[in-house]
């Protein structure tokens, strides 16, 4: 049955309705990406297809989870945390792809972001400035856990998420020009890992809305290593999964 | 003046005024003469790369107590070091005195001298309601809250933790079944602003930290763009005060665990 994009946009931006959302959410950038990811779910199936947001909830290990797109950037992450989390979300992770800033780099590493430099505006309208953009320790952990078991290559640190994505590529376009190259330095100098669009924002209204978030990306574009960052996240639940069934027998 | 007067005040001038030059100096005397840091007054060779840092130079030698043969290496200003071992390897206890300036001129030298992994034992202030006194607290990140961070990195980059020195600190808070939270510290530069109107202030201006303290974000900054690990491990309290044996022994078994797992050097 097809259902209309208006019956969807009854329930918020997002389109779900309470019930459809599992605890776990995996949150690429991309619409299209989210159906790949619901492959390895088992018995998933569509939830909501509007704008830039697509959602898929599917089952691992018996316990709900989901995998909804946030679009690009952070106004439309900020609001898919939202209601993510009015939803009944508890643990976020995003996948997604990013551009490498450091030599030692190559582009199919994959990279856990423990941290975000906040360049962007959308996590100030949520706390200050001054706050550190940073993971929930057991998410990051088990994406670590999980890379290690299946053997990629991985890095641990900060990410930059940005605004402008063509400030990042094109900055002798801007009228800021210099400010962006002389920022670009700094986050390279400071180590920072690689350039991304959301991990900032996601980090900042986790604890606003009381969930857990985590972040995982690939360093480059290329379709293999976009494979063994799904596998990887989708793993990295599956510890959580059974951290969480330990901890209660 | 003599001849050798002049020339020191000529090198001293373009120490100053060229950047250039003084890159040029400093690597000569660090790296070529190996010369005693400046504030610190050690050179190479003589601190562990584990360093635990502390407020107080009493607590540095407090601290030492735990380390086998400690020895006190230096004494100069607020930075009092002892340098011991730990299961073999070199660990060295420093004081870096209050605040971010002198914790950050702490970090960058001792760097600088081979320290990699930096672990702050301080008091967490001003505590949120529902945390008890006496419990850990682990700061994964702190509010930068404070100036001497902002001379090191933008305000927008992460005041953050080691991901590993965080989950050993924790497994050793749970070995030795002590209360602890994992969670932000806001770092400040005003004592007796925190120590004056401290409930108030904590839970209205800086919601989701668990605590204020004077130190952590300067170290975690300072340590994160050179390229170092570092963490903080405060405990909570209503003032500074010497810190507890049991703080320390739960920084020092943290370190023991990180040892085991992951070999910095």
């Amino acid at each position: 049955m097809k259902i209309s994009r208006e019956e969807y946009a009854n329930h918020g931006l997002l389109g779900c309705s309470p019930g459809t959302i599992g605890r776990y959410v995996l949150l690429p950038g991309d619409p299209d990406r989210v159906p790949m990811i619901a492959e390895l779910f088992a018995d998933a199936k569509e939830v909501s297809r509007t704008r830039e947001f697509c959602a898929y909830s599917g089952t691992l290990q018996g316990e709900m989870v989901s995998a909804v797109s946030t679009g690009m950037g952070g106004p439309s992450t900020a609001i898919t945390v939202q209601e993510l989390a009015h939803l009944g979300a508890k643990v976020l992770i995003r996948v997604g792809t990013s551009g490498a800033m450091q030599k030692f780099m190559e582009a199919t590493d994959l990279v856990i972001t423990w941290g975000a430099v906040r360049d962007e505006y959308t996590s100030q309208q949520y706390l200050p400035l001054s706050y550190p953009a940073v993971a929930d320790l057991d998410v990051t952990l088990a994406l670590s856990a999980a890379a290690t078991e299946l053997g990629f290559r991985h890095y641990i640190g900060i990410t930059q998420s940005k605004d402008a994505f063509y400030g990042e590529h094109q900055p002798e376009r801007m009228p800021v020009k210099h400010q962006l190259k002389q920022n670009w330095f700094a986050w390279r100098k400071a180590g920072v890992l690689c350039s991304e669009m959301e991990a900032a924002v996601l980090f900042i209204t986790a604890p606003v809305f009381g969930v857990k978030a985590g972040g995982i990306m690939v360093a480059g574009p290329s379709k293999q290593s976009l494979q063994n960052l799904l596998k990887t996240a989708v793993r990295a639940i599956e510890i959580l999964i059974e951290q969480e069934k330990g901890g209660a027998s | 003046m003599s001849i050798g007067e002049k020339l020191t005040n000529k090198m001293f001038k373009w120490v100053v005024l060229y950047p250039g030059f003084r890159k040029f100096v400093n690597w000569i005397y660090n790296d070529v003469m190996k010369m005693p840091q400046y504030h610190i007054g050690m050179a190479p060779g003589q601190i562990g790369p584990y360093v635990l840092l502390v407020d107080d130079p009493q607590d540095a030698e407090k601290a030492a107590t735990l380390l086998d043969n400690p020895q006190e290496i230096a004494w100069h200003r607020e930075y009092r070091t002892f340098t011991g071992t730990l299961g073999g390897a070199k660990v060295s206890v420093v004081s870096v005195g209050i605040g971010g300036p002198s914790a950050a001129i702490g970090v960058h030298e001792l760097a600088a001298i081979g320290g990699e992994l930096f672990l702050y034992l301080g008091c967490g202030l001003a505590a949120a309601k529902e945390v008890q006194p006496g419990e850990m607290l682990i700061a994964k990140g702190a509010v930068r809250d404070e100036g001497t961070g902002l001379q090191y990195a933008p305000l927008a980059f992460p005041a953050i933790a080691d991901l590993r020195l965080v989950s050993c600190l924790r497994d050793s808070c749970l070995e030795g079944s002590l209360p602890y939270r994992v969670g932000l510290t806001r770092s400040t530069d005003t004592y007796y602003n925190i120590y004056a109107n401290q409930y108030a202030d904590q839970a209205d201006n800086f919601p989701y930290t668990l605590c204020s303290d004077l130190n952590t974000a300067a170290v975690l900054i300072t340590a994160s763009v050179l390229g170092k690990r570092a963490g903080s491990l405060l405990q909570a309290g209503d003032r500074m005060q010497p810190l507890t044996m049991t703080h320390i022994k739960t920084g020092v078994s943290a370190l023991r665990q990180f040892m085991a797992v992951n070999h910095v050097v």
